[in-house]
């Protein structure tokens, strides 16, 4: 931050990239190209230059006995943004509109001893109860114990694989909690639409969702929607 | 705690970086450990650090009482300068206006790619996005930039 400004030679190590670097946590073939990018750039080895100098001292963590009331974690539940621009999600299948209709609700899924439900809802002031029109904006809403504090995730699997059509997002439980954003559904075939929490208050990991089977069956909660032709 | 101890400088930088406040840095980072050992999980790495980082930091950034005091204590020396041809979002005032006129998603790759200075590829791997979709959503962020900066504060 100090010192004349020089620019990158090509694209910035990003400082994710360069903390693990500094770590020695890259693995070898990510390590080497950031390595030789290093050797050739004034700038990022500066920045690499300052991840190290920075030697202060570390706060100590003392975790507390009560539950957390930090302002970041409190914050974030004031701050959810229901209405938001709708998200649009799956992968096309050929543009024929379809209707589809929410289907029932499989597993037993329960959380505490207490169920929680999962149902899809349009946005449309034409929506019809029961049938949930192809590339309308949907809604996913879901009825949770009020003590349970956790970040939600919608996953949507269908024969092209899962899919994550919103951001995940911690919210109030309640008989009737939307998540926050919206989604389309497009293509013919059925969906399994899933929600999935987490209470440990850090985003989920996606990446090991690649089959309902996948999702952790205490946590987790699906229904099937169907595509029934219009 | 080890995670904290081997990674708690990385988040606090980070933090830092986009909150322009040691204090509220240092809360973040220490929330999110106290999370972490609420719900006893120890299996995290710097890239889920990382992004739980992000989110609480544009948690506080939503909020308008954070994002005054923010506003009053912005200690600008903890911003780095731009090294590529992306430059900062250096007006904390803008950010906070950004971070809720977008959608928690791009204000996640809004993050990523003017704070951490992340290329799209990796964006769209932390995000769970095609390449093609983080584009597009870094357009809607320089058309939001464009608004916002257009419109009377």
């Amino acid at each position: 931050m100090t010192g004349p400004h020089v620019r990158c030679i090509g694209e910035p190590v990003s400082f994710l990239a360069l903390e693990a670097y500094a770590l020695d946590e890259l693995p070898p073939e990510a390590a080497e190209p950031v390595r030789a990018h290093l050797a050739a750039c004034d700038a990022c080895r500066a920045a690499l230059r300052e991840i190290e100098d920075d030697q202060r001292p570390l706060p100590a963590f003392v975790p507390r006995a009560a539950p957390s009331t930090a302002k970041a974690s409190s914050g974030r539940l004031r701050l959810l943004r229901f209405g938001a621009p709708a998200v649009a999600a799956m992968a096309l299948a050929a543009g024929v509109l379809l209707m589809m209709r929410s289907g029932g609700d499989h597993g037993d899924h329960r959380t505490k001893g207490r169920e929680v439900s999962l149902r899809v809802e349009g946005e449309d002031p034409s929506y019809e109860a029961g049938t949930l029109a192809v590339g309308v904006a949907l809604k996913v809403v879901v009825a949770c114990p009020p003590d349970l504090h956790a970040s939600w995730d919608v996953v949507v699997f269908d024969e092209d694989g899962a899919s994550f059509p919103l951001s995940p997002a911690r919210i109030t439980c309640e008989n009737q909690a939307a998540l926050p954003g919206a989604m389309r559904l497009r293509g013919a075939s059925d969906k399994r639409v899933c929600v999935v929490w987490d209470e440990s208050a850090v985003p989920s990991t996606r990446a090991g969702y690649r089959r309902e089977v996948d999702l952790p069956p205490e946590r987790s909660r699906c229904i099937t929607v169907r595509a029934v032709p219009r | 705690m080890d995670a904290y101890t081997r990674y708690g400088r990385a988040l606090l930088r980070k933090a830092e970086r986009v909150l322009r406040n040691r204090d509220d840095a240092l809360d973040v980072v220490q929330s999110l450990f106290q999370d972490l050992y609420e719900t006893k999980r120890d299996d995290v790495d710097l890239p889920y650090l990382y992004r739980a980082v992000t989110n609480r930091c544009l948690s506080l950034l939503r909020d308008e009482r954070n994002r005054a005091r923010l506003l009053a204590e912005n200690d600008t020396s903890l911003v780095p300068q731009a090294r590529g041809s992306v430059e900062r979002i250096d007006d904390l005032d803008l950010l906070g206006k950004l971070v809720r006129a977008l959608d928690d998603e791009t204000s996640e790759i809004l993050v990523l790619h003017y704070f951490d200075d992340l290329p799209q590829e990796e964006i769209a791997s932390v995000v769970g996005l095609s390449r093609k979709t983080v584009g597009k959503r870094l357009e809607t962020i320089r058309e939001t930039v464009c608004s916002l900066q257009g419109a009377p504060s």
